[in-house]
């Protein structure tokens, strides 16, 4: 470990040298030693170093859509999606939602986005040199030569994303003072103990009051617990034998349900330790902390010790292993929702609808598609909310189309009521059902309707399209257009659960 | 904006003494009211709700009502939310029916709708419908709850995405 970090170190300093001739100009970028065009300006915004997504294209080749209407900048390549919003302290990676120290913005006509977490989210080892105002982004197979990863223990794993920058935590632990856009220096518990007994996992940290968040994964089966604002003790380093992918597991003998366990600095900025509990079959869980001593639990006896405690994000796909998402087609028999241009009912176009998600999920491996009616019944609202709850749903759809009366109103819109996952989820679910339904993008709105604000799990309501709409109502209603949106819905739900669609 | 409280309870002060001399021995029902003394006709200053083309907001707007009995005060106003003349705006509840709004002498207001299923809105619609009617009910000092009726039935919806409360109060 420490070789390999000395190494790197010394790999970064013959990168170093060439750049100290023009220390005296702005930022400097550098990827993989070379020196960025003199066009791809880069500039400090509370000490967080932005560039322009054009940069993002042209100089690190990522694929990068830029959205006008909804200010939305998509990032990717073909493992990893980042959106980001102008303004927005947030971006999802894959549909999941993470924090960001500073929002994307806009300045004299051009998008910047946030170096670090871009580069580092799309597998790049980012690295500030303060003295020469310079970043140094290494692809993550730079270098493959000094240091000789070996190939994943795993197949290669989502899970481990972050942690692709090769001897990553080595090169920033040397230079750890000063990081662009990781200088709000948080004092960060650490990881002292790590130890499986009596079917728990017990992590010793030097601080308490952290917040672990968790997701239970199939395919094979694993549980994720990411502990934010955390690193590895010096100590606890010294003891582990961390493979150069910046992971370290143990091997837990003889265990009906636990095969191993793995455990990497994820993520440097924010700092956080992931730990993934392999698993021979899939199990409930709880994840809870404990004051003096201060530690994170990961509890596989039983059930969670505080059943009624919503345990967040993704958490548990239940029996089957499968998430669960349910469908809801929106009302039905006495209560026919809108009436279309046409006369025809919306909640015959919300059925039809909804049995077509269900269709395109049908034997996908991952989700299991629950419809809350499979007919022409009708369901109150409470009692939509009640089914979802009681099918541990992870995710929950409403499927409606619109009325208003202004014939000239067109368009997509989709609802959320909850400022928690649900508007990130309803965020994804939109950009793909836009998509899907080639209509105006009347973008995301946040409603505080019963079914998406009553029920636990992230949810969301479609309104697909307009039936007092000419244009909206005739597509509505035929077969293929039914079936672009339930593509488009599923793509939705894959993206928001990190699944390949 | 206290000065506009105290011209409207001055106002509403008037009228309900206008009205209340008529009304002392009538018949609590408003239906079957014989009315033995014609009240002079008001005229009333509100304001309507209603929504842009976005369906975004709630957009308040200056109305005028006329009503000779301070009961039927209410559904004069309701009924403003049925059509507006500023192009730029949407009348929420322009295909639906206001049928009664009655109020209580403990300042429960009861407001009985039908709404014809072409009336029937999207998420957003029906919720700003419903919020227009409450904002419109509750400027009146005097109402302390809403309760909203379909048909003279107590349901859980208007049109299946907003729950009703029974009743909805000041909040």
């Amino acid at each position: 470990m420490k070789k390999i970090g000395t190494l790197v170190f010394f790999c970064l300093m013959l990168f170093m040298l060439p750049s100290l001739s023009h220390a005296s100009a702005g930022l400097h970028l550098y990827l993989n030693g070379v020196s960025l065009s003199p066009s791809a300006e880069a500039q400090m915004i509370k000490s967080t170093t932005m560039i322009p997504i054009r940069v993002v294209v042209e100089e690190l080749g990522f694929q990068v859509d830029w959205n006008k209407k909804t200010r939305t900048v998509t990032i990717h390549n073909d493992k990893k999606t980042i959106e980001l919003v102008v303004s927005q302290k947030w971006a999802t990676v894959n549909g999941k939602k993470v924090n960001l120290d500073v929002a994307p913005i806009i300045k004299s006509d051009t998008t910047l986005v946030p170096l670090r977490f871009v580069g580092e989210t799309m597998g790049l080892v980012v690295d500030w040199e303060n003295e020469t105002k310079s970043v140094y982004l290494f692809t993550s197979d730079f270098g493959s030569e000094v240091t000789q990863p070996k190939p994943p223990v795993t197949q290669p794993d989502p899970d481990q994303g972050g942690s692709t920058g090769t001897g990553k935590d080595e090169g920033n632990n040397s230079s750890n003072n000063g990081n662009a856009g990781n200088d709000s220096k948080v004092d960060l518990s650490e990881i002292q103990t790590m130890s499986f007994e009596d079917n728990r996992l017990i992590i010793g940290v030097s601080k308490g009051d952290l917040k672990p968040t968790q997701q239970r994964l199939t395919g094979p089966n694993r549980i994720v617990v990411d502990i934010p604002n955390s690193k590895f003790s010096d100590t606890f380093s010294k003891t582990q034998n961390f493979a150069s992918s910046g992971q370290a597991e143990f091997i837990v003998q003889d265990h009906p349900v636990v095969e191993k366990i793995r455990y990497s600095q994820y993520s440097d900025n924010p700092a956080t330790v992931r730990v993934v509990i392999d698993m021979k079959q899939s199990q409930n869980f709880s994840v809870y902390t404990t004051k003096d001593p201060n530690t994170v639990v990961v509890d596989l006896n039983g059930s969670s010790p505080d059943p009624g405690k919503d345990n967040g994000t993704g958490t548990l796909p239940p029996h089957s292993g499968k998430y669960i998402v349910v469908i809801d087609a929106g009302h039905g028999a006495k209560d026919p929702g809108a009436i279309s241009l046409n006369k025809r009912n919306e909640k015959d176009f919300n059925l039809a609808q909804a049995l077509k998600v269900a269709e395109v999920f049908k034997n996908d491996p991952d989700v299991e598609v629950i419809l809350t009616r499979t007919d022409d019944t009708f369901l109150e609202l409470k009692e939509r909310v009640a089914f979802a709850k009681q099918h541990q749903a992870n995710l929950f759809v409403s499927i409606h189309a619109n009325s208003i009366n202004k014939s000239s109103i067109s368009g997509t819109e989709t609802y959320y009521s909850r400022d928690d996952e649900s508007k990130a989820f309803a965020q994804v679910m939109h950009n793909n059902l836009v998509k899907g339904t080639e209509l105006p993008d009347r973008g995301v709105r946040k409603q505080s309707l019963h079914v998406t604000r009553e029920t636990n799990m992230p949810a969301c309501l479609l309104e697909v399209g307009y039936l007092t709409n000419q244009t909206d109502e005739s597509a509505l209603y035929q077969e293929d257009f039914q079936y672009r949106v339930a593509q488009s819905i599923k793509d939705g739900i894959k993206q928001y659960l990190g699944l390949k669609s | 904006m206290k000065k506009t409280i105290l011209v409207l309870s001055t106002l509403l002060l008037t009228i309900a003494i206008a009205a209340g001399c008529g009304q002392k021995s009538a018949d609590p029902q408003p239906g079957d009211q014989t009315e033995v003394v014609q009240p002079a006709e008001q005229t009333l200053k509100i304001q309507s709700f209603y929504t842009d083309d976005q369906i975004l907001n709630l957009v308040p707007k200056d109305t005028e009502i006329k009503f000779s009995d301070a009961k039927a005060k209410y559904l004069a106003a309701l009924k403003t939310l049925q059509q507006t003349d500023d192009e730029k705006l949407i009348a929420l509840w322009d295909k639906s029916e206001f049928l009664s709004a009655t109020l209580k002498d403990d300042g429960a207001l009861t407001v009985d709708v039908k709404i014809p299923e072409d009336a029937h809105l999207g998420a957003s619609g029906e919720d700003l419908a419903l919020q227009s009617l409450l904002k419109t009910s509750f400027q009146f000092d005097e109402v302390k709850t809403v309760d909203i009726l379909v048909d003279g039935k107590s349901v859980d919806s208007l049109m299946g995405h907003v729950e009703l409360e029974h009743p909805f109060s000041r909040n």
